[in-house]
């Protein structure tokens, strides 16, 4: 009786150290049944794994078992299976005699492996119980206080070990996700940052104060930025361009909210179409407060766009930039970044077209694009 | 080696593959500041290939991402031509993979200083050589 003892708390031992070093739950729960079974010299131990959503315990891990049980079997979790009986009781189940047994049924595994006495104990979960440790002895077998006690201590090591590798599974899945999303940020914000360069390095210095050169650029980073905030506030990586053209147009509509009407449908936009889409209206709108229809009082502009539907869930966005009861309009002698941007840059960066036309009327120009929707 | 010791560009034809127009004119434009001529920019690895078919430039500019593709077939055709290049991107040396793996890299944004340093490395390296086209 001695040697039982020693030879439990020296299992007890053995599998705290192990538990506190492994970090699968699998081999975590196939040595602690190996070692039970020796503790207890009982040939036949396994944990059943609650599945409450499945009203089934599943045989986890076991030894000695026939091939084809271990991760296969499975039991109700109802009080008629022993598993399941001692789960809603909730405190170990002796057996001593399965023969006299009637609390619950005898599942047909059990039957198959001889089994005639049993113990069931529950192991612990952070919420609901995570399952049972059951030892299935092949004959009549009076289990003594000290072998349930001894069960009941392992069963809870094993609980916490189970606890602690679901835990460190779930932060190391984590820490993976938050790596690859900080890198994808790195990515973007080293793109982000070239498109910066480029709008400063293109605006213009010649002709211009410093002053001049930098309200110019930060006008234009704050088109950009606009675009990038809207895109990026939203869970969908996507934007709305009615949102976008009011947000980027505003403080040229701030005197008279009359002078730049939009009229256009909603539709998704990515990151991409959003920034030039919104670096464009910047340019129009920047342009005419120069030198077209919003350089006067009584000028106005019409901005609109149509959305015509195309294969799959795509459209195309078609959309004018209208000046009119401005002053009189030439065609620059050269071309600046800014109608670059215009004719050049938004039609290669939407893969869409785009013009611009001086007509008598005023500024005209149109962009179609195609869009996912 | 020649006269690129110092840096000397000019008039030398450069590859330029970037599919964020934006960024590709910004390069263009400290490209033909140094007196270099540019061959595109071009957004695709197929409009690149197209491009430098039987005229191949003394040394190109290559983004890797290109529109969900990547220039990797680029840098297969200018190996196969010996023809030196250096890659410009947002992402870090262990993401170049195939005939992209080992070219030297600058990081995004185009540093102007080390981009002339760069490509005057490689042109000095194989100016006594090849690459002129043939």
């Amino acid at each position: 009786m001695q040697d039982q003892l020693k030879l439990q708390r020296a299992a007890l031992a053995d599998f705290g150290l192990f538990a506190f070093r492994c970090d699968d739950v699998d081999e975590l729960l196939h040595r602690a049944t190996e070692l039970v079974s020796e503790a207890l010299d009982v040939p036949l131990v396994k944990v059943l794994e609650h599945w409450p959503d499945r009203g089934e315990m599943l045989i986890r891990a076991g030894v000695n078992w026939q091939p084809g049980v271990v991760g296969h079997e499975t039991f109700g979790d109802d009080v008629r299976s022993p598993g399941g009986y001692a789960l809603r009781c909730d405190e170990p189940v002796v057996s001593p005699d399965l023969d006299v047994e009637n609390r619950f049924e005898m599942p047909e595994v059990l039957r198959r492996h001889g089994v005639r006495s049993m113990v069931n104990v529950v192991i612990a979960g952070e919420g609901p119980a995570y399952g049972v440790l059951e030892v299935d002895a092949q004959q009549p077998r009076g289990f003594t206080e000290d072998d349930v006690a001894f069960l009941r201590s392992y069963a809870n090591l094993l609980a916490a070990a189970i606890e602690r590798v679901r835990v460190h599974e779930e932060l190391r899945r984590s820490a993976r996700e938050q790596g690859i999303l900080a890198r994808e940020l790195g990515h973007r914000v080293r793109n982000l940052l070239s498109l910066v360069r480029a709008l400063a390095s293109r605006t213009s210095a010649q002709g211009r104060t410093a002053e001049e050169f930098r309200t110019a650029f930060i006008d234009r980073l704050q088109a950009l930025s606009t675009a990038e905030s809207l895109v990026f506030e939203s869970n969908r990586e996507r934007t709305d361009p009615l949102v976008l053209a009011e947000e980027v147009l505003a403080p040229h509509r701030q005197e008279d909210a009359g002078s730049i009407s939009i009229e256009g449908s909603s539709v998704d936009l990515s990151a991409r179409q959003a920034r030039m889409f919104g670096l464009a209206l910047h340019e129009l709108a920047t342009n005419a407060a120069k030198y077209g229809a919003l350089s006067v009082a009584g000028g106005k502009v019409s901005l609109g766009w149509d959305l015509e539907a195309q294969k799959g869930a795509r459209k195309r966005l078609s959309m004018t930039w209208q000046e009119s009861d401005g002053p009189e309009i030439t065609p620059p002698q050269l071309k600046g970044f800014g109608t670059r941007l215009l004719e050049d840059v938004v039609a290669r960066e939407l893969n869409g077209e785009a013009k611009l036309a001086y007509r008598a009327q005023g500024l005209n120009y149109t962009l179609s694009f195609t869009v996912d929707g | 080696m020649i006269d690129n010791k110092d840096g000397n560009l000019s008039g030398r034809r450069v590859l330029v593959v970037e599919d964020e127009h934006l960024i590709a004119m910004d390069v263009q434009d400290i490209l033909e500041g140094w007196g270099c001529t540019v061959m595109g920019p071009v957004a695709s690895a197929a409009a690149a290939l197209e491009l430098i078919e039987g005229d191949l430039p003394d040394a190109a500019v290559l983004d890797v991402n290109l529109n969900g593709g990547t220039s990797e077939p680029v840098a297969e055709a200018l190996r196969n031509g010996k023809c030196p290049f250096l890659v410009m991107t947002a992402y870090n040396a262990s993401h170049l993979f195939g005939a992209l793996a080992g070219a030297p890299l600058l990081n995004k944004p185009v540093d102007e200083t080390k981009l002339r340093q760069e490509l005057s490395a490689l042109l000095a390296d194989t100016a006594s050589d090849r690459c002129s086209g043939t």
